[in-house]
């Protein structure tokens, strides 16, 4: 029993040591990938989001810690781009009708006619797609590093679209 | 630099991190993101023991079907087959029927025999399509998930629905008249509501071997289905596994059961809770009832020790058994977090019980002996204390301190009794490229229901009095070698007299082993690996005492392809020697469109891997076989 009570002393004597924070690499990485994919999509430097859906809250708290580019604003009609943060079934509000749309599910891309692109995961991988009609709609050009990630929507996303 | 000390798992992650700055091109950009969102990295416990990983594309790429396709090249261990036809898994130099000392989980449930300990009687065959990755810890000592004790912890994670968003349908064919079926969805709902749906089915058949002009088969029928609804909070998993085999040698004098079965059925729920908005509180309640059914005849006669006369009139020559075992565990732990330290206090109740609804055999004579419960031990609960303590020194180097405390009641006579299990690892990264990794460890195994019944005596625990390992490795861009090695003492351990009766060995084993495994990837598509782990003086030599393995991957386009030999070393068995084993498994994918993708693979293709000896009484001597023998299976596989 002798080793436990050394391995219990152990144990008590480790409260008693300080430590540093903990950074997050995972959600510092896919707010990269955004304020990269929006720099690209607006053309600006710094750009304000205005963020909406169930994870917005997380989002807006990943890009204060992670980004100096992107701010999130609190209307809509002064942002450059909308972002729809988790899985969102609503209407976007009136203010945003002709606002780029960004989200961060497949389905935004089907839901909202603006949504020009999405980063979502899907058979275990995340994918970032873009979708050409839009992008010419809003005469969007994208270095040549984007051409694998556009895609025309295909002709049964675009009737359940219209529905 | 600051490194993720969020506990054991964020030392080793430094090292993919490190890389991540730099990236610039948005595809640089995602390739790395999806590295670093690796749920490995999540998932994996660096405190539970040296880990070997497989992720999801080592699975895709190896064409991993079943369980024993990540396991045959495990260091340390070579797959067997029992005399049931059940998978085995032996540490080298040993040849046990049931691997106890194995805990598989499915998620964070372990499913284990409730009977035997051994995992495999119902889980061999679940297929890995469903799975995301899978994680292998080796060291005695491991306490943090609140395990019976173990020496090797498997642990399955299902595919998580938020990143799946899709079904899957695959459908294999073998060159031996197999087939399989498997269906899965995965989708997440809502933001709080996700779910997996799986269900499979199939028949493996094997190769069939002549024994004294009986035929021996061990085919099987099994199924299998998963249901798993995670909420923001709490999440409800239920699991389903079926299986119907033929006997194969069974209990039979002359090694060939002429009729029998083995039917046996696992079904688990598991209720997980974080009731507070921290998560550093969890609940888990899980309910288990496994079943099992078996029979056999034989005209030469059954061999059981605990059945055997001096009058050979009175020897069994069929054996029915119809059991039903239940398990109840409640396991709550508090975690306490600091920026750099996290400390797991943790309590778990378990309540196992055994009901044998019918146990008799007919004897060469004629009568029939009822024999139902051969010992009335029926009932176990078993009450654990954790602590567990992960702390960084500094950013570099993390040490974890464990200690588990275990009390068990006990009914029917035998007696209750107090273990422990303590454990200090290190881990270091003195340098980006160098991890060091040690843990010295005290544990013990304890005897299952199944140990008790058939010595029909009391049985005190396999005691580890000490364990030490260590890993080294160094991670060199485009190669990285691993070094590990340890010492492990077992005393009384549980096995066989000469009659076959079970009791406690009074002679200690001590194991002395090391490895060396180096991985060489010259592009992002092409990998070459290969490893060798041996005994040093080995005490014990029933079965292969070292072994390694050679394996090459591409993937170029939609082809993907892998080779791999396996190799275990010569050995004596019961005067009769088994040469070396030589495993050559390949396999070629072609992904026809994004969702659409049809396999081929082949194992034992030489027919030359591993022998496993078995010892037949009637006329006595020792026979062997191959786990498989040479089979290819095609598959198709649709993701939509």
């Amino acid at each position: 029993m002798g080793a436990l009570y050394f391995l219990i002393l152990i144990v008590g004597f480790s409260f008693a040591l300080i430590f540093e924070g903990r950074v997050d690499e995972e959600k510092e990485l896919e707010i990269r990938i955004l304020e990269k994919v929006f720099q690209d999509l607006t053309g600006k430097k710094n750009i304000k989001v205005f963020v909406i859906g169930p994870e917005g809250q997380d989002f807006a708290e990943n890009i204060k810690k992670f980004s100096k580019k992107l701010k999130k604003v609190k209307a809509c009609g002064g942002s450059d781009i909308v972002y729809v943060a988790g899985r969102y079934t609503k209407k976007l509000p009136p203010e945003c009708r002709g606002m780029m749309v960004f989200g961060s599910r497949r389905e935004v891309l089907f839901r909202y006619s603006n949504a020009v692109g999405s980063f979502y995961w899907k058979k275990g991988r995340p994918n970032l797609t873009l979708i050409r009609e839009r992008l010419k709609r809003m005469r969007i050009r994208l270095s040549p590093d984007y051409n694998r990630f556009i895609e025309s929507l295909k002709e049964s996303h675009r009737e359940r679209f219209k529905r | 630099m600051k490194i993720k000390v969020g506990l054991a798992e964020g030392l080793l992650g430094f090292l993919i991190w490190a890389g991540v700055v730099s990236a610039q091109g948005i595809g640089e950009l995602i390739r790395e993101y999806e590295k670093a969102a690796e749920l490995s990295r999540k998932t994996k416990k660096e405190s539970l023991g040296h880990l070997i990983l497989f992720t999801r594309k080592d699975l895709d790429v190896l064409q991993a079907r079943k369980l024993s396709d990540v396991l045959k090249h495990i260091r340390l261990f070579t797959v067997s087959s029992n005399r049931f036809g059940v998978l085995g898994f032996n540490e080298f130099g040993t040849l046990t029927q049931i691997p106890k000392q194995v805990r598989l989980y499915i998620n964070d449930h372990e499913v284990s025999s409730l009977h035997t300990g051994s995992p495999f009687l119902v889980w061999e065959n679940l297929p890995l399509d469903q799975v995301e990755h899978i994680e292998i810890y080796q060291s005695p000592g491991a306490i943090e998930l609140g395990n019976d004790p173990s020496t090797v912890i498997i642990k399955i994670y299902t595919k998580k629905p938020e990143r799946e968003n899709a079904s899957r349908i695959v459908a294999t064919a073998s060159s031996r008249r197999g087939i399989e079926g498997i269906f899965y969805r995965a989708v997440e709902v809502s933001s709080d509501f996700s779910y997996i749906f799986f269900v499979s089915g199939g028949y493996d058949p094997r190769e069939r071997f002549k024994l004294g002009g009986e035929t021996l088969s061990r085919d099987s029928d099994y199924r299998y289905a998963f249901l798993g609804m995670y909420f923001e909070n709490t999440s409800l998993e239920l699991g389903y596994g079926f299986i119907r085999r033929d006997p194969f040698m069974g209990f039979a004098m002359d090694g060939s059961a002429e009729a029998g079965f083995t039917e046996a059925q696992d079904f688990y729920l598991v209720l997980t809770s974080y009731p507070f908005y921290d998560r550093e509180t969890k609940i888990v309640l899980s309910l288990d009832n496994h079943r099992r059914e078996h029979y056999e005849r034989s005209d030469g006669g059954l061999y059981i020790p605990i059945f055997m006369s001096p009058n050979p009139l009175n020897n069994p020559e069929d054996f029915y058994e119809n059991a039903v075992f239940d398990k109840a565990d409640l396991y709550i732990s508090k975690t306490f977090n600091f920026p750099k330290m996290n400390l797991l206090s943790a309590l778990s109740y378990k309540l196992y019980s055994a009901n044998i609804l019918e146990r008799r055999y007919r004897t060469i004579g004629g009568s029939v002996v009822d024999v139902d419960g051969t010992v009335p031990f029926n009932r176990q609960e078993i009450f654990s204390i954790i602590v567990e303590n992960k702390l960084s020194l500094t950013p570099r180097n993390l040490i974890i301190t464990g200690v588990k405390l275990d009390a068990y009641n006990r009914n029917g006579g035998v007696r209750n009794f107090r273990e422990w299990i303590a454990r200090v690892g290190f881990i270091s990264l003195p340098t980006d490229r160098l991890a060091l990794k040690t843990f010295v460890s005290r544990s013990y195994i304890p005897p299952f229901f199944y140990d008790i019944e058939v010595s029909k005596r009391d049985l005190d625990t396999v005691k580890i009095p000490i364990s030490i390992t260590a890993e080294g490795s160094i991670n060199l861009e485009a190669v990285k070698f691993t070094l590990w090695g340890g010492y492990m003492r077992v005393e009384d351990e549980i096995i066989p007299d000469s009659g076959g009766i079970l009791h406690n060995s009074s002679q200690a084993v001590n194991y002395r082993f090391a490895s060396l495994e180096a991985v060489l990837s010259p592009t992002g598509n092409i990998s070459l690996s290969g490893g060798y782990s041996f005994l040093i003086d080995p005490q014990k030599k029933e079965s292969p005492t070292s072994g390694g393995y050679l394996r090459a991957t591409s993937s170029i386009g939609p082809l993907s392809a892998f080779s791999e030999l396996v190799y275990r070393n010569s050995f004596t068995y019961g005067g009769k020697r088994i040469g070396d084993g030589y495993d050559l498994s390949a396999g070629i994918s072609y992904s026809i469109t994004r969702d659409l993708q049809v396999r081929l693979r082949g194992e034992n293709l030489l027919n030359t891997s591993t022998q496993i000896p078995y010892r037949i009484f009637q006329p006595a001597g020792v026979v062997s076989f191959p786990v498989r023998s040479r089979t290819v299976y095609a598959s198709v596989d649709w993701v939509f």
